[in-house]
């Protein structure tokens, strides 16, 4: 499967490199993700996309690979392996509000103690269209105790942490 | 860009994305076959992930109305990996309720049965119509 062609994606975020923070690399949101989205009328986690993941991932404050969770995946029982989390403490969350049909997104100060965790998955054949990898999901988690802007039991959560930084 | 500028920048693109689907949000459950998770959700807002074990998180409401109305899903990590392993079915129609079971019968520990038994199975009975995932065949 190739996911390495860039027309299989709605939009490319910068992110710094997993392998070094002070590299930049592109990661894309498939096609196939947004439209999933959409098919389930999930206005605010599109409005997270566009308000939290597009601008702001290039901002996180950890990298970490691997989930610590059975991952079965195009013939690998060990694909956990080619996820990379990053996380960081975004200013604000976006929500849809109102009526589904006559709302609109709306800016929220985000729920305390939480980070914003995007979860992307590196492609094997990084020399087609200059991605690195597909963006697969996003969410907030409660923040750890011992490490600001990661998520609590991340040590449980994830294989390896790559890197972190102050910003 | 200021914070109005990037929410109309939002609702220009969420009204271009969603032009051509005039409905309204329904509770679902789908297979997420590139993360392999099953992931049940019965209110479209912003929610924090409680993680309950490696093959179980709660999804709750970051701005409910009231507090008892917070827990809007959940999801199965896993679920083909999980299936496969404990040879269950593992394509085509899925019952949840068998998978909460295996969870279970997997991991008995007093905090899954409490995420399980008090969250998962109400949001289920309360949503019947999601009981059922279909699992594309593994490629």
């Amino acid at each position: 499967m190739n996911q390495g062609r860039s027309d299989r994606y709605f939009e490319m975020v910068d992110a710094p490199s997993p392998d070094d923070y002070r590299e930049t690399v592109r990661f894309g949101i498939r096609q196939e993700v947004i439209l999933r989205l959409v098919a389930y009328q999930r206005k605010t986690a599109v409005a997270q996309f566009l308000g939290v993941v597009s601008p702001g991932l290039i901002l996180a404050r950890h990298a970490f690979r691997g989930l610590r969770r059975p991952l079965y995946h195009d013939g690998d029982f060990r694909a956990d392996r080619t996820v990379v989390a990053y996380t960081w403490r975004p200013s604000s969350d976006f929500v849809w509000v109102g009526d589904p049909h006559y709302g609109h997104p709306e800016a929220k100060v985000p729920p305390a103690r939480t980070v914003f965790v995007v979860l992307v998955r590196e492609v094997a054949d990084r020399t087609i269209g200059d991605v690195r990898g597909s963006i697969e999901h996003w969410n907030w988690i409660r923040e750890a105790e011992d490490l600001p802007h990661a998520p609590t039991q991340w040590k449980e959560r994830y294989g390896l942490r790559l890197w972190s930084r102050t910003i | 860009m200021n914070p109005q500028s990037e929410v109309q920048r939002i609702e220009a693109k969420l009204n271009k994305l969603f032009a051509g689907e005039p409905r309204d949000f329904r509770p679902f459950a789908v297979f997420d076959e590139s993360l392999d998770c099953i992931r049940v959700v019965t209110r479209d807002c912003s929610v924090t992930e409680t993680r309950v074990n490696e093959l179980l998180t709660i999804l709750e409401d970051n701005y409910p109305d009231r507090p008892e109305a917070k827990y809007v899903g959940f999801t199965i990590k896993g679920a083909r990996h999980f299936c496969l392993e404990r040879q269950l079915k593992a394509a085509g129609p899925i019952r949840l309720a068998e998978i909460l079971d295996e969870i279970l019968a997997a991991f008995p520990q007093p905090f899954v049965d409490v995420c399980v038994n008090a969250v998962a199975r109400p949001i289920l009975e309360q949503n019947p119509q999601i009981d059922i995932v279909e699992l594309p065949t593994a490629a």
